[in-house]
């Protein structure tokens, strides 16, 4: 299946960040399940067109935070666990939604601390909403 | 897509195709290069043939007008072979610009970066180009060839097909050498034409600066300089006569040789140039120091090839060279051989010269006598003289002065052995011999002569001849040393007589005296003997000279009055005989006015104006 | 792309265990070439075009060469390729080579399209193809059709990105272990660029080939270069990883300082500019150090921060080196 994302190298984010982040958000929307096999890694750097040495990496990362492992003679899959994909889902949500916020507070000019004033107001006043929502410690 | 992209395992190689293969995609691609120019070419060629062949069909003027008129009724291929020469200079420019297209077509295309990145040998790459040039050429050459062949029968000589040949090489060479120093393909047609021709003339004309230095100088260090051309060689450092002598058809090609050297010089380190293995640099001064040097460097080699090849091929250079020996053993050998020899040129001299007047039938008589002596003292003496005889003239009479003054005795008392000899002599032998004595006892021996009574008419004229010059001994400003440098009749017609001591005379001849030189040297001859009777006779001319003692008029009052008796006599069998029916010549008596040549009818006291002239001068008629 | 083929072949044992052997610079494809320049140079008159340059590709690294147009980029590649001789220096390979050999396993694809004008695509591939020992058909037809190569179509009458495929083409086409691209994609269109990058991306891959790309896009040197080295008047002034690169570069605006005030000189700052009242600061590595010894000094000064992309991080770079004498 074609990748559910796309690199911008014009970013202020490299690329293998954005590889880890967009497998991160893919999983966490439930794009790939426990057991999924990710695909090869030649096959991520020719879909973007990409460095399979930044393909690596990113799948680096992403082993690292325990959201894949490689399996012998299959490839990387994506690990079981509810702690995983809850951390992938938590943080790529947030992040998602972060991002469209921040681009707006761009477009507005706006300066990082008015936009962690306004980041935190809105963390206050959505705590106080879903009292029982975890705290994943995701803090701006 | 095909499973091997995907599996991933290493793809197979295609097939090395092989070198032949190679190769023959290079020669294509540099014969394709050179499209451009063959076809275009061939057309030209091929328009010229149909000329040739529809001509007749254009009627006689046409044929005339190029020239084809001889060959009407030869046939379709001499009328092409007519045009021979045309084809020739087609080919020799479709082969440089082809060969210009071949070397330059890849460094000065868009292709500059597709040749260096393939992987082939530079040495394959450089061959194929070499190839298809090579390949261009023959097919040029062998078709003119033809077209050559088929025309007049006319042998072309070796000489054109060796120049024809090196402008073809030269060409096709520097076509090699352009990339090396043009980016584009313009920029290296200039240079293809325009450093050789530069470089040819540099050479020419340094390299014959140079050959002519060099020959100069060797001249000089085998003591052959004075003896080359007319010896003014030595002295002067300029270029002049014997510059053009130097520059020759071989100092040129020894040039276009050298260039064609220095471009296949050229050619070698612009190999990677051809191959776009690199491109066009700057001007460094690194560049312009090289390039300079390497003129200097062609040009001195054209200059030593020159120089060689003059050397072996001048005749006035051998010359020289034997003369510089000959003057050498002059120089060793003994006072009287020396001596000898000199007698013995001057006889030579002399019975070469009555061979000439029995050939010359457009000269008469005392005209063809009279100039080749009247001129051996004169400015003039030189030149009538071939080469050969002016450097043995001039080598004898250089070792002879020399020896004068190194062994004056000796050559005196040499000179004076043999005229006192008993061997008979030529008069300018013995005038010659006497010289080396002095002015008198020239004097002496021209007189003596005289009244011996000379049995052959030429003897005569040439007696009359030698004595003029014997007349500078009355000038009061005489110094034993001045010598007679009067055309004939100059002296007659402009001395002061009074300051001279001569008593007055006047000739009475057409024109006066320098309209009359046959004449007037008679007359001077007869000036001369009467003038120095009369001095004599008053003691007043001094027999000897206390600085030379040596040199003795040795002459009394009978051998003058004999010789004055010599001169009189006219000259009717060197004369001109259309003259001889002349009426006044029947009665001896005069004309009203005489022109040169009849003259020569007249005795000597006849010569002269009577009412003007003293009498001592004349002898009564009759004698 | 791919990927679909690639579902369907993924029971294939072959193909999975293929993605643990993809190469990379840890475990460069066992053809990979290492590429060594020392000391190059080469003047033009009295233009050094290359001073000294001293550049070092490890086997399968690609790197990505920055500067500004007249700093010997093109000099660099043809020096490499052997369409330039240099002056002085050496160029060495690993395994050492023949020139021969050296140009048969090394494919240059030139900013201009080089071929002969009387040629159509298709005869310059065939030329191509004749001249090159290990020119793989498959493999040049792949590389063709994606591309949408038309075979019959005469060089003169190319567009643009016609004559950048047709390049990639004749370049690539003999599956070379060493890659040189000078500006292959200038002002070519998406279409053409996309399809250029796929193909890059398939042969470092599947090969796990050394590439030498220079570029103006830095866009596709962020997203192929493992390593990029700037370049300036002929010698290599920098070299950074591509993500170091990226990560590492920070703009700091600075506001509410004097006029005349001017940053210490440091390692760290790349260049200091003024705009409107501010002060912007490009700061290499760590940023942090720089904005305490500020805040340190000038209490009342507002200090903020920017993560930069590629394009300005090499931008204020060479705005640098403008500045440099």
């Amino acid at each position: 299946m074609p990748l559910p994302f796309l690199v911008n190298p014009n970013a202020p984010v490299p690329i293998f960040r954005q590889i880890a982040d967009g497998f991160r958000a893919a999983i966490g929307r439930g794009g790939y399940a426990a057991g999924d096999l990710l695909p090869s890694v030649r096959a991520i750097a020719e879909d973007l067109g990409v460095n399979p040495n930044t393909v690596h990496k990113a799948i680096a990362e992403l082993e690292r935070d325990g959201l894949v492992a490689a399996e012998r003679g299959r490839g990387m899959v994506v690990l079981a666990g509810t702690r995983a994909q809850a951390r992938a889902s938590g943080d790529e949500a947030v992040m998602q939604h972060l991002a469209e916020a921040a681009r707006l507070a761009a477009a507005a000019h706006m300066d990082g601390e008015r936009f962690e004033q306004l980041a935190r107001r809105a963390m206050r006043a959505a705590s106080t909403q879903q009292p029982t929502a975890p705290r994943t410690g995701a803090s701006s | 897509m095909s499973s091997t992209v995907l599996s991933g395992t290493p793809p197979t190689h295609a097939a090395h195709r092989g070198l032949p293969a190679t190769f023959a995609a290079l020669l294509r691609k540099d014969l394709r290069l050179a499209t451009i120019i063959i076809l275009p070419s061939l057309a030209a060629l091929a328009l010229l043939s149909l000329v040739a062949v529809i001509t007749p069909l254009l009627g006689e003027d046409a044929m005339r007008a190029l020239g084809l008129l001889a060959l009407e009724g030869r046939g379709v291929l001499a009328r092409i072979g007519a045009f021979a020469t045309l084809f020739w200079i087609i080919s020799a420019f479709a082969c440089v610009l082809s060969a210009l297209a071949i070397a330059a077509g890849d460094s000065s295309g868009r292709a500059r970066h597709l040749l260096p990145v393939l992987p082939v040998s530079s040495r394959m790459a450089y061959a194929s180009k070499t190839c298809a040039c090579a390949l261009v050429i023959a097919g040029f050459l062998c078709v003119t060839g033809a077209v050559q062949m088929s025309g007049d029968a006319t042998m072309i000589q070796s000489g054109s097909i060796f120049g024809y040949g090196l402008l073809l090489a030269n060409g096709v060479v520097w076509a090699f050498v352009a990339p090396l120093f043009a980016r584009t393909f313009g920029g290296a047609f200039v240079v293809t034409i325009v450093t050789p021709m530069l470089l040819f003339l540099a050479c020419s004309v340094v390299g014959d600066a140079i050959a002519f230095f060099a020959l100069k100088w060797t001249l000089i260090s085998r003591d052959a300089a004075p003896w080359f051309g007319d010896g003014s060689l030595a002295e002067s450092g300029g270029l002049g006569f014997e510059f053009s002598m130097l520059i020759s058809n071989r100092a040129w090609t020894c040039s276009a040789v050298v260039v064609l050297a220095v471009g296949l010089w050229c050619a070698w380190h612009a190999r990677k140039a051809v191959l776009c293995a690199r491109s066009v640099r700057g001007v460094t001064r690194l560049g312009v120091v090289r390039v300079v040097a390497c003129v200097f460097a062609a040009a001195g080699c054209s200059g030593i090839g020159a120089a060689a090849v003059v050397w072996n091929d001048n005749p006035a250079i051998s010359r020289a060279l034997v003369a510089a020996g000959t003057y050498e053993s002059y120089r060793t050998m003994p006072v009287d051989e020396l001596v000898r020899r000199w007698g013995s040129y001057w006889a030579f001299v002399d019975s070469n010269r009555a061979t000439l007047f029995d050939r010359s039938d457009e000269r008469h008589g005392f005209e063809a006598m009279f100039w080749p002596i009247a001129t051996q003292d004169g400015p003039a003496s030189v030149g009538s003289l071939d080469p050969e005889e002016l450097i043995a003239r001039r080598l004898i009479t250089r070792a002879i002065g020399e020896r004068l003054e190194s062994d004056p005795e000796g050559v005196r008392a040499a000179a004076r052995a043999l005229l006192d000899a008993d061997a008979p002599r030529s008069p300018i032998e013995q005038v010659r011999l006497a010289e080396l004595i002095g002015p008198r006892t020239r004097a002496s021996v021209l007189l003596h002569r005289l009244a011996a009574g000379p049995s052959r008419e030429e003897t005569r004229v040439d007696l009359i001849m030698l004595l003029t010059p014997c007349l500078s001994m009355l000038d009061p400003q005489w110094d034993n040393m001045s010598k007679w440098r009067r055309q004939p009749g100059e002296w007659l017609g402009g001395v002061d007589q009074h300051a001279w001591g001569l008593a007055p005379f006047r000739i009475d001849c057409g024109g006066g005296p320098k309209s009359c030189p046959m004449a007037s040297a008679r007359a001077e001859a007869v000036v001369f003997v009467t003038a120095l009777e009369k001095r004599i006779e008053e003691g007043t001319f001094e027999p000897t000279d206390a600085r030379s003692p040596h040199d003795r008029l040795s002459v009394g009052k009978a051998v003058l009055r004999a010789a004055r008796h010599a001169l009189e006599p006219s000259f009717p069998r060197l004369a001109d005989h259309r003259l001889a029916d002349s009426p006044w010549l029947k009665d001896a008596t005069r004309a009203p006015s005489v022109t040169d040549d009849q003259s020569l009818y007249l005795p000597a006291s006849l010569l002269f104006d009577h009412a003007q002239t003293d009498s001592s001068y004349l002898l009564p008629t009759g004698h | 792309m791919n990927t679909t083929e690639l579902s369907r072949a993924s029971g294939d044992p072959a193909v999975l265990r293929e993605s643990d052997q993809t190469p990379s610079t840890q475990n460069p494809g066992k053809d990979a070439i290492e590429l060594r320049c020392t000391g190059l140079s080469l003047r033009f008159g009295k233009v050094r075009a290359l001073d000294g340059l001293d550049l070092t590709i490890a086997p399968g690294e690609c790197v990505g060469v920055v500067g500004r147009n007249g700093a010997g980029k093109s000099t660099l590649f043809r020096s490499i390729i052997g369409a330039e001789t240099p002056d002085a220096g050496r160029i060495e390979t690993t395994p050492a080579m023949g020139r021969v050999e050296f140009l048969a396993r090394t494919g240059f694809v030139p900013d201009t399209l080089a071929v002969y004008d009387w040629m159509n695509a298709g005869q310059a591939i065939d030329f191509v193809a004749a001249l090159q020992p290990r020119f793989d058909p498959s493999w040049s037809a792949e590389l063709q059709s994606v591309l949408g190569i038309d075979r019959s179509v005469k060089i003169r009458d190319l567009s643009r990105g016609m004559q950048a495929r047709l390049a990639f083409v004749l370049g690539l086409s003999h599956r070379p272990d060493l890659v040189l691209l000078d500006e292959p994609l200038l002002g070519v269109d998406a279409v053409t660029h996309d399809a250029v990058l796929e193909v890059l991306a398939r042969m470092r891959s599947v090969q796990g080939c050394t590439m030498l790309i220079a570029s103006h896009q830095l866009g596709d040197l962020a997203r192929l270069a493992d390593r990029v080295v700037f370049l300036d008047r002929g010698r290599i002034v920098e070299e950074c990883e591509t993500d170091e690169l990226v990560t590492g570069t920070h703009r700091l605006i600075v506001r509410g300082v004097a006029e005349g005030w001017s940053a210490a000189v440091s390692d760290s700052i790349i260049l200091a500019r003024r705009q409107d009242s501010a002060h912007i600061l490009t700061v290499r590595g760590d940023a942090a150090p720089i904005r305490l010894a500020i805040e340190r000094a000038h209490p009342d000064a507002r200090i903020e921060q920017i993560a930069l992309s590629i394009h300005e991080a090499c931008a204020d770079r060479l705005r640098a080196l403008e500045t440099t004498p």
